[in-house]
């Protein structure tokens, strides 16, 4: 009896211990349809994460972390991006990029100089990416993705945020950082210089490409802390703002929240994987717009706070991110291309971004 | 310094001046006094800090400046003091668990009115062999409380039993000291010179505890002059000057101090890749400040304190560790307060009153980048503290006595995140009912808080005590029940946008069971406190967002808090010649989440910052002129986040210094001292709190002149 109760305790040991191994032992984070998710962690808390969920559902947390033996990635990470089979984040607080191995994740490069505030990356080809960078005056770096080396630095707006490659240009979303800037700098892949600049509503940040290969620019518009209440005070409008990459142009906005109006936020703009949705986050709540509309619907299709939203490039889901108190793990809550609540998973400390493997 | 270990009150007190101890009865009839007449119980126990909890940038301000440190402007001059004496040295008086006048501290706690004796125990001058520069550093060492630091010199919050830092109240002179806005109380910023005396105790209606910072007084000293400088790796310069004069009727206290450092030590940066020596730049600070004392003693059995204390600290903050960025966020803070207490004894007790006030500034800046013109954060607070109380304690037939009074404080603040001018009142009675016999003691108290804002229900105290002895042998045990609260402070219900004025007061309750043990023969003394104790707490505020840049303060969590605190001390002393001493504090806490409204995945997680393990060693041996001691502190993994995620928590540390000392002295009132100490000997590299570089091994070098003359 005694004998057999042994066993059976050894073999529950065996189980459990099973099942902790399959959720550490990926080997390979770039799988068709898995994501990333960018848990940018506690300010001064060096507790940004990145959490991989694969095809079928398993989570597996601190990627980086497990794959560097216990190394940690950094202080509030931004952005992840992946260009052929290596991966960049970018560490705003530690003010870093980091290069990793997209299959492993182990760490292959890193840049700490000219990366004051590295916010997001762009692969313009398999040797070379953009890294924007910048609170105020802004830069983008080119780098050698073979060497990991910046090779030159353009200047462009202030703040400059997301970046879009289209027709052999990139598209730089200049945010205003701490400030205000209202333009979008154009660069031309083949030089490294800016060409262009295309001036649209205060505060461009976030940008998507629609089924049409249009470009559509959310512009959260100017807001300020006055004194004596420091409270938020909208002074611009937040717009959608549609562009025509091949004419650098203007083609149609919509205000979204308009200068008059309480103070609300406009946040994280998401496109379907088809181009032919839109998904932006107003006031708290998730709207959902054709890419032919001309107006805000006037129901949003979630009413919920998310710190970051992302679509499913193939399944269509919606992915909202929870970052709950900031203090605790973040959740990903997963809802169906009709906007009904699937599932949920935890991740991280404060997920902020969702990087879908194609 | 003194260290003052008080069984039965279970406090852990630690002397600055020794002539408080000084010609004293018999140590043995002060450990029966204090079995005796002690109404307290507690020790100290670990710490933890809540650190910054930020998302958008307004709340990464509101809640970082509750660990930030400051800078300041330097009105005092720098007082430096270059020796050189030609000396003879002699045998140096060792008078070791020597007695001498038992100390009668009229408590002002807010809290607690009551009166109780402390014995002290007179040891060599062992904390002044820690390099020290604040309370923090001595009570981290010395004693079961927990400190958590941001590095040498910068900000460190401190926890008892596992609360939080805005559960433990700090107290100069009966006057709270705790920041108005914040809650905490930033303890590098309370100078070794503040006070004569600290106790740590538990056994009061704060959440968490309470440290007291009390001046005394010496009524045999005629003139006492002490001088002392220190020089520590980092170009880390601190010198202190005071003096005390006076008689049996009246005696003045003056100290002055001044601290200049760099501290641009290196450090082992675990958070970059190969993790590579780096320095810590942008971490200089400079403090100055000074405290005075009168003390007059009047006929009728009046005694009277009057005190005030100035101080600046203009504080570089660094960066954090894995940053490659430079850092350029400063701190200032500037503090004046003062406080008047009388005391008078009266046909059948005592009474006791007190006035005191305090201004408390502090600047807060950052422009993110050095290069930026402007500044990303430019934060300023003022806040005044008007604190009356008064209390009588009242004796009557069969062992029975009473005790009533009151506390009343006046909040004010100036904060420009406030809109307005805020003004708040809070106060509570009390009437403590207690009877003291031989070997036993009870008491039971009943405290009705009042406030501007909120109601909160009766408070409740009771407790009971057993004290034997037996020759040389004492062993004394106590339990005890408390009910405790804390008004949210007034960042809580003020900031704005965000402050919710509609926030409960916290509460919970504590059960505690105290047991100490003392014998004390032939030149050798031990002993040994154990507590258990185990408190809940409700309704802890926790900021958390309501939109994507808005947050408010919400009663969200209960939490608890259980554990062992356990000290044990040797002690040998012969004569002059040789003396020996060696303590040893183990403690355990657990301080979980029972529950948080938003998150019932939490529950049972423990909260951040709390080490299970703590053990703490100071050992001293002195032959005549020379001496050789360590400090050694093991503290276990803390969790960093809620989520308790094994990759982010703290790992174990060892910490082990060891210093030497010299001694002698000059026509025998001159007395020089002269101590080399190596810090963090084994160079090992750790955290204190998560991402803040503390430096490895470093060097300091102490010298400590004395004159000291004694009226007959």
């Amino acid at each position: 009896m005694q004998k057999h109760f042994i066993l059976v305790a050894i073999s529950i040991a065996f189980l459990i211990s099973c099942q902790k191994e399959s959720n550490n032992n990926v080997d390979n984070y770039i799988e068709s349809g898995s994501a990333l998710i960018v848990n940018e962690g506690g300010y001064t808390r060096n507790n940004g994460s990145i959490s991989y969920i694969s095809r079928d559902n398993q989570v597996v947390n601190n990627i980086f972390e497990k794959s560097n033996n216990g190394q940690i990635v950094g202080d509030v990470l931004q952005s992840f991006t992946r260009v052929g089979n290596i991966g960049i984040i970018c560490a705003n607080n530690s003010q870093k990029v980091i290069f990793v191995d997209a299959r492993t994740f182990k760490q292959v490069g890193e840049i700490t100089t000219g990366t004051d505030y590295p916010r997001f990356a762009l692969g313009v080809t398999t040797d070379k990416a953009y890294i924007t960078n910048g609170s105020s005056s802004g830069t983008v770096l080119v780098v050698n993705m073979k060497t990991f080396a910046v090779t030159k630095t353009i200047n462009v707006g202030d703040g400059p945020e997301e970046m879009l490659l289209s027709n052999g240009k990139v598209f730089v979303a200049n945010s205003g950082g701490f400030g205000t800037d209202n333009k979008i700098s154009v660069i031309t892949t083949t030089t490294d210089a800016v060409v262009s600049s295309i001036t649209v509503a205060d505060n461009p940040g976030e940008m998507e490409k629609d089924a049409q290969g249009y470009l559509w620019v959310l512009c959260k518009g100017n807001v300020t802390y006055p004194a004596p209440t420091y409270a938020p005070v909208r002074l611009s409008a937040a717009k959608l703002v549609r562009i025509n990459p091949s004419t650098n142009t203007i083609d149609r906005q919509i205000e979204i929240i308009p200068s008059t109006a309480d103070y609300s936020a406009a946040d994280n703009l998401a496109v379907s994987g088809d181009g032919s949705k839109l998904f932006v986050c107003v006031d708290d709540k998730v709207y959902q717009l054709s890419y032919t509309a001309t107006a805000l619907p006037a129901t949003p299709v979630i009413s919920r706070l998310f710190y970051g939203l992302d679509v499913h490039p193939f399944t269509g889901e919606i992915w909202g991110l929870d970052a709950g108190n900031f203090n605790e793990a973040g959740k990903i809550i997963r809802y169906n291309s009709n906007a009904q609540a699937v599932d949920s998973f935890k991740v991280g400390i404060i997920p902020n971004a969702v990087y879908f493997n194609l | 310094m003194e260290i003052l270990n008080n069984p039965s009150c279970c406090k852990h007190t630690i002397l600055s001046h020794p002539e408080l101890v000084e010609g004293t009865k018999d140590g043995t009839e002060l450990y029966n006094h204090c079995l005796r007449l002690a109404n307290g119980k507690v020790s100290v126990k670990c710490e933890s800090e809540d650190l910054p909890e930020f998302n958008s940038l307004k709340s990464a301000l509101r809640k970082h400046l509750r660990y930030m440190q400051t800078k300041s402007n330097y009105i005092l001059s720098c007082l430096f003091f270059v020796l050189s004496a030609k000396y003879t040295c002699a045998q140096q008086p060792i008078d070791s668990v020597q007695q001498i006048d038992t100390v009668k501290i009229l408590s002002h706690k807010e809290e607690n009115g009551a009166q109780c004796l402390v014995a002290v125990y007179k040891t060599p001058d062992v904390t002044a062999f820690y390099s020290r520069s604040d309370v923090g550093e001595a009570l981290q060492q010395f004693t079961s409380v927990q400190i958590n630091s941001y590095g040498l010199g910068n900000t460190s919050s401190i926890s008892v039993r596992g609360a939080n830092d805005d559960h433990t109240n700090v107290y100069w002179n009966g006057l709270k000291i705790n920041s108005l806005t914040l809650g905490g109380t930033d303890m590098s910023l309370i100078p070794f010179e503040s006070g004569d005396e600290i106790v740590v105790e538990t056994n009061n209606t704060s959440l968490g505890g309470a440290v007291n910072i009390n001046s005394k007084p010496n009524w045999r000293n005629k003139f006492d002059l002490k001088v002392r400088s220190d020089i520590s790796s980092f170009d880390n310069y601190r010198n202190s000057l005071s003096f005390k004069i006076g008689n049996s009727k009246i005696q003045f206290h003056t100290t002055a101090f001044y601290h200049n450092a760099k501290n641009n030590f290196t450090y082992t940066d675990v958070y970059k890749f190969n993790n590579p020596i780096d320095t810590a730049n942008h971490n200089a600070l400079k403090s100055a400040g000074t405290v005075n004392t009168v003390f007059i003693q009047l006929k009728k059995q009046v005694f009277i304190s009057i005190g005030s204390w100035y101080q600046q600290k203009d504080k570089e903050l660094p960066a954090i560790m894995g940053s490659n960025g430079e850092s350029s966020k400063f701190q200032k803070d500037k503090s004046i307060r003062h406080f008047i207490n009388i005391d008078k004894t009266i046909s059948k007790g005592d009474m006791h009153l007190a006035l005191a006030h305090s201004y408390d500034e502090m600047k807060y800046t950052d422009k993110r980048m050095p290069t930026d013109t402007f500044l990303f954060i430019n934060t300023h607070y003022i806040t005044n503290r008007i604190s009356n109380s008064f209390f009588i304690n009242t004796n009557f037939k069969y062992h029975l006595s009473l005790q009533t009074g009151y506390f009343y404080n006046i909040n004010m603040a100036d904060v420009k995140e406030y809109v307005k001018k805020v003004t708040d009142h809070i106060g509570e009675v009390f009437a403590n009912l207690k009877w003291k016999q031989e070997q036993f003691a009870a008491s039971v108290k009943i405290t009705q808080p009042f406030s501007s804002f909120k109601y909160v229900r009766p408070q409740f105290f009771a407790e009971a005590g057993f004290e034997t002895k037996k020759q040389e042998k004492k062993y004394a045990v106590n339990i005890s029940y408390s009910d405790k609260y804390r008004f949210p402070d007034l960042n809580d219900r003020y900031w704005n946008p965000g402050g919710n004025p509609n926030l409960k007061p916290e509460f919970g309750w504590t059960v505690n069971l105290s047991n100490g043990f003392h014998t004390y023969k032939n030149r050798h003394s031990f002993q040994t406190n154990v507590s258990l104790y185990y408190s809940n707490i409700k309704n802890n505020i926790v900021w958390t967002p309501v939109t994507n840049v808005i947050w408010s303060p919400k009663n969200l969590k209960s939490t608890r808090l259980y554990g062992i605190e356990s000290d044990a001390i040797y002690s040998f002393t012969q004569s002059d010649k040789f003396y020996v001493y060696l303590k040893a504090i183990y403690n355990f806490n657990r301080a979980q989440i029972t529950e948080d409204a938003n998150n019932a995945d939490l529950n049972g997680h423990y909260l951040r910052y709390k080490p299970q393990h703590t053990f703490k060693t100071n050992f001293y041996i002195e032959q005549k002129y020379a001496g050789i001691g360590f400090n050694y502190n093991y503290t276990s993994t803390r969790f960093t986040d809620e989520e308790n995620i094994d990759f982010f928590e703290l790992k174990p540390y060892h910490l082990l210094d060891v210093y030497l000392t010299f001694k002698g002295t000059i026509k025998e009132q001159h007395q020089l001292q002269f101590i080399f100490k190596i810090n963090n000997i084994t160079n090992t590299s750790y955290e204190s709190v998560r991402s803040y570089a503390q430096p490895q091994r470093y060097y300091s070098l102490s010298f400590i002149y004395n004159f000291l003359k004694l009226h007959k």
